[in-house]
């Protein structure tokens, strides 16, 4: 039976790469016929995330003969590691030449995310959670102060360990971004989002000062805190502090909900985590990071399907707790697949790449990083710039 | 024990990405920063110019970059008249395509810099050439 679900989603998820990648085969079709330039900004990303944490203890006593105590006792110890897959792909790009000689762009993308969240409790089976998504977001750049940002993001929750209800939710970003020049921007809207362990709608809003491509502090509430710096041309490192967390669904088949006969129960989890990243984009294909920290906060609870029925807000947990804090470890990468439109010192651009990053496919908040944001060359290259630094990478046809 | 395998993997898959694409970037990208480089140093755009610039300038060069993709399609070796004349018909085609985007994109950079910076940008691009060629006379044969 399990097995048939698994290879029954399985299924759907080829299918519906298959379906991505012939849709976006005619998307770069020219339509004019006469030069073949790229036609988008993105290129369709895929990328891939891991990340796991040891297995702890939990800090909290609850007290003795309650049914928290019983269900703490049934748990024994916690570990958690969870398995990120996803693309996005460009479907419209619209550029708009304006009479003041601003450019302003339109972008519609495709999104897609799978997600294995992989809880350990040592005194109940073993649940691989799936959550998968399929979404649309759209940007545009006014070329000018401001940038809209929608997103949203349909997903799928259910448990492939054992038999459960499979739940259909949504995320979603709704911003607008002023730019006020390279160095500073600000964001404000608003955002219904599972990430830190329950369903919330939050008002969003970030700033960032300092310039993408060189050294930046960017706070992004409830995203994340970063800075982040150039380490050569194609290392970044970053220090950051986020929240990661989201609600699946957890077959009750061993019996942690006992006041009623429901087969699914909710599961959710939040780790403030804070950590180092060291971002290697190759070049404008290829990026990967490795990033290790702490833990801060980190908490676990279950919610019943049935007694949240017909909430539409705030789950109501029946088990909340505090795990122990620890170590964590994360690593991922980044493909990008064909060409591009240039967007060197097109700061708006830049922005725009920033802000699809930061507002992850899925509504996971893993960061798939900036690596089509070329890193500024110091002041000093620039003056001192010598073509012999290129010499043998030159091929006259590729320039002239 | 699971937990070290899965990571494993996930490194065994990672690193196998890596050999696939080619390390350091292509060439072409390189020369385009770089010629970015050399034009921000030359033309010394205000912030204001700077955002109208570079978004039209890109769009120019990814369009010429593209017509010449197309031309070096063509076969340069010729096994009869009909092939060197296709030959010749598509460097025709280049020129002309060249020349109107030339037509084209200088009107529209007219209008996201002061005329004096467009002549300049000119000389740039002819000055970042020479350098280039130059480079490439001096390079010593292998």
């Amino acid at each position: 039976m399990i097995e048939r679900q698994k290879r029954y989603v399985l299924k759907k998820v080829l299918l519906f790469i298959l379906l991505i990648v012939v849709v976006n085969v005619f998307s770069q079709t020219d339509s004019t016929k006469k030069i073949k330039a790229p036609k988008h900004y993105f290129t369709p990303t895929i990328f891939s995330d891991y990340y796991t944490t040891p297995q702890k203890n939990s800090d909290q006593r609850f007290r003795k003969g309650t049914a928290d105590a019983t269900i703490r006792r049934h748990l024994r110890n916690y570990q958690y590691s969870q398995l990120v897959g996803g693309f996005y792909f460009p479907i419209i790009t619209k550029d708009y030449n304006r009479t003041d000689g601003s450019t302003g762009n339109f972008h519609l993308l495709g999104t897609g995310s799978y997600m294995m969240a992989m809880p350990r409790f040592g005194g109940i089976s073993d649940h691989n959670l799936l959550k998968a998504s399929i979404g649309v977001r759209g940007i545009y750049n006014s070329g000018k102060k401001g940038i809209w940002f929608v997103d949203v993001t349909p997903f799928m929750s259910t448990d492939l360990s054992a038999h459960s209800n499979t739940v259909y939710r949504w995320a979603s970003t709704v911003l607008y971004d002023y730019m006020a020049n390279p160095s500073l921007s600000f964001r404000f809207g608003v955002t219904r989002t599972y990430l830190l362990g329950n369903r919330y709608h939050l008002p969003y809003f970030g700033m960032r000062i300092g310039r993408l491509d060189n050294i930046y502090v960017s706070i992004q509430f409830p995203r994340n805190v970063t800075f982040s710096f150039p380490m050569s041309k194609y290392i970044r490192g970053s220090v950051y502090f986020k929240p990661m967390g989201g609600v699946f669904n957890m077959a009750n088949n061993d019996s942690i909900y006992p006041k009623s006969k429901d087969n699914t129960i909710l599961y959710g989890r939040y780790e403030l985590i804070s950590g180092f990243r060291l971002d290697a984009n190759f070049n404008k294909h290829i990026s990967v990071f490795v990033s290790t920290g702490f833990t801060g906060i980190k908490s676990l609870a279950f919610y019943s399907e049935t007694e949240n029925k017909n909430n539409n807000f705030v789950f109501r947990d029946f088990y909340n707790e505090k795990i122990s804090r620890g170590l964590f470890f994360n690593v991922g990468f980044t493909l990008r697949i064909g060409r591009a439109k240039s967007i060197y010192n097109n700061y708006n651009l830049y922005e725009t790449f920033n802000l699809n990053s930061t507002i992850d496919v899925g509504d996971n908040n893993t960061n798939t990083g900036d690596g089509n944001i070329p890193n500024q060359t110091k002041n000093k290259e620039k003056n001192n710039f010598k073509i012999k630094d290129v010499q043998d990478l030159i091929e006259a046809q590729d320039l002239y | 024990m699971k937990n070290k395998r899965y990571i494993l993997c996930y490194l065994f898959v990672l690193f196998s990405f890596l050999k696939l694409f080619p390390q350091g970037g292509n060439k072409r990208e390189k020369i385009e920063a770089l010629r970015v480089a050399f034009i921000t140093q030359k033309l010394n755009l205000t912030a204001d110019e700077s955002q109208k610039f570079w978004p039209v300038y890109n769009e120019y060069q990814d369009k010429l970059r593209a017509a010449r993709q197309e031309f070096r399609k063509q076969s340069t070796i010729f096994a009869n008249d009909k092939e060197a004349q296709d030959y010749l018909d598509a460097e025709l085609l280049l020129k002309q395509r060249e020349f109107s985007l030339y037509k084209e994109y200088y009107e529209k950079i007219k209008k996201t810099i002061p005329i004096k910076k467009v002549a300049e940008l000119r000389q740039a691009e002819e000055e970042f050439k020479k350098e280039l060629l130059k480079q490439l006379q001096s390079k010593p044969n292998e």
